[in-house]
């Protein structure tokens, strides 16, 4: 079995005249992260990145020894990605994005998935389309479905947005398990959260994550 | 198996994202939309005579001036403008983040927006298929004339369909490649050699071709030079 690990090398991103990153590097094994720094440093913008969803200009991402950009299905295999605000077809139902997201991960209904939707208590709103569903549900739906086919790395980016306090405990309590197995990356602004996470602090700026 | 299943709804999902905002959009603008379809369909035939008449005479120039590249520049601006004005409902920016995120071939997403693109050019494609039918086959002497009709028509719907893609993927460097398509068009229509003609059309045709599977032809161009790498590699060793 391969060693879970993600390592970035050189990384550069750019928007129009804006420096978001020019060299950055780092390397993060298994355990709890929550990256920090002021509005508009990069910290979304590095969780796409590390996500695939958008594409660095320079740079390399692995996953696992697995290039995000030559090969990037099976990188994407290792990982989960919950973005900021919900960015799914509104009229797609909670169980048709878990049945898709089960489809392209080839993978079934996890214990773990099953669990955290009853802890959640949204299993009765999954035959809701996402524009019926309130805000909260969507993005409950969304972390269930980031935890379908086992993946190595999890990518938060505002994990506890619109959330009750007593989903942010049901979230954070399951994420603790993860800790020692899995990464797990979160970009939050409630601090009292990555608190009880006891994550690792990582500042980030133009050249470096530490 | 489940691949296909995952492209199909990949593709269902999409298609029912842009019915539903053009449907939106319509509802919207429905005046203009009217006024369009009013001024189109017009018994004073400006379907007929702003886009009909230049395509067919894009096809099959009477008298091949610098005038028909300007004809062909006006036609790609215009499905370039339909793009742009559909761009939301085509591809589907709000839903990219999440989806692109996915372990879902760049290919598999590439063929879903080529589809969805296709599916929103439905009105546009009608002025060439009734230029198709409305050609002046009989003035075409010899059947080099009429397939030198087809070709040219071929490779200007292809010009544009690669560059709508290109705009989609904001390849604006392809942009570059597609223009020479019209260059190649213009001089075949000037030269006077049938054979050279055909050539040209032809390889204007293959050279848009290319920008609609440009993955397809990168690749196939990447396994040729690592090939060549391979084959230096080996004498090196040797």
């Amino acid at each position: 079995m391969s060693k879970i690990q993600l390592k970035v090398q050189n990384l550069a991103k750019a928007f129009l005249l804006k420096k978001v990153f020019e060299n950055l590097s780092f390397e993060l094994t298994p355990g709890c992260y929550a990256i920090l720094g002021p509005i508009g440093s990069g910290k979304s913008t590095l969780l796409s990145l590390l996500a695939g969803s958008i594409s660095p200009d320079r740079g390399i991402i692995t996953i696992n020894g697995v290039s995000l950009e030559k090969r990037p299905v099976r990188a994407k295999k290792y990982l989960s990605y919950v973005p900021e605000g919900v960015h799914v077809y509104p009229f797609m139902t909670g169980h048709e994005l878990i049945n898709f997201i089960r489809c392209v991960k080839r993978s079934a209904l996890s214990s773990e998935t099953e669990k955290l939707l009853f802890e959640f208590g949204i299993k009765e709103n999954l035959s809701q389309a996402f524009n019926q569903m309130t805000v909260e549900t969507q993005r409950k739906c969304l972390i269930a479905a980031a935890t379908l086919g086992n993946p190595d790395i999890y990518i938060f980016d505002q994990p506890t947005q619109e959330l009750s306090d007593e989903a942010k405990d049901t979230l954070a309590e399951y994420l603790l398990t993860l800790q020692d197995k899995k990464i797990v990356i979160i970009v939050s602004s409630d601090m009292n959260f990555v608190n009880s996470l006891e994550a690792k602090k990582l500042s980030l700026d133009l050249n470096s994550l530490c | 198996m489940r691949n296909r299943s995952v492209t199909h709804k990949l593709l269902s999902y999409r298609l029912q994202w842009y019915y539903e905002l053009i449907l939106e959009k319509i509802k919207r603008s429905k005046s203009i939309v009217i006024f369009f379809a009013i001024l189109m369909l017009a018994p004073f035939g400006l379907f007929d005579a702003f886009l009909v008449q230049p395509i067919i005479n894009i096809g099959y120039p009477k008298f091949p001036t610098f005038s028909i590249v300007f004809f062909m520049l006006i036609l790609q601006a215009v499905f370039l403008f339909w793009v742009k004005i559909q761009e939301e409902a085509v591809s589907a920016p709000a839903v990219k983040k999440y989806f692109n995120a996915l372990p879902i071939s760049s290919f598999k997403h590439y063929l879903v927006n080529m589809t969805v693109l296709l599916v929103a050019n439905n009105i546009l494609w009608i002025p060439f298929l009734v230029a198709l039918f409305k050609a002046p086959y009989s003035v075409m002497t010899d059947f080099i004339d009429q397939l030198l009709f087809v070709l040219n028509i071929s490779a200007l719907i292809t010009s544009i369909f690669a560059m709508q893609l290109q705009w989609l993927y904001r390849h604006y460097y392809a942009f570059i490649f597609l223009l020479m398509v019209d260059l190649l068009l213009y001089v075949s229509y000037i030269i006077q050699n049938e054979l050279y003609s055909f050539i040209l059309s032809l390889s204007a045709l293959i050279l848009a071709a290319l920008f609609v599977f440009p993955w397809r032809f990168q690749f196939a161009i990447s396994k040729i030079l690592s090939a060549k790498k391979r084959r230096k590699a080996c004498q090196k060793s040797n």
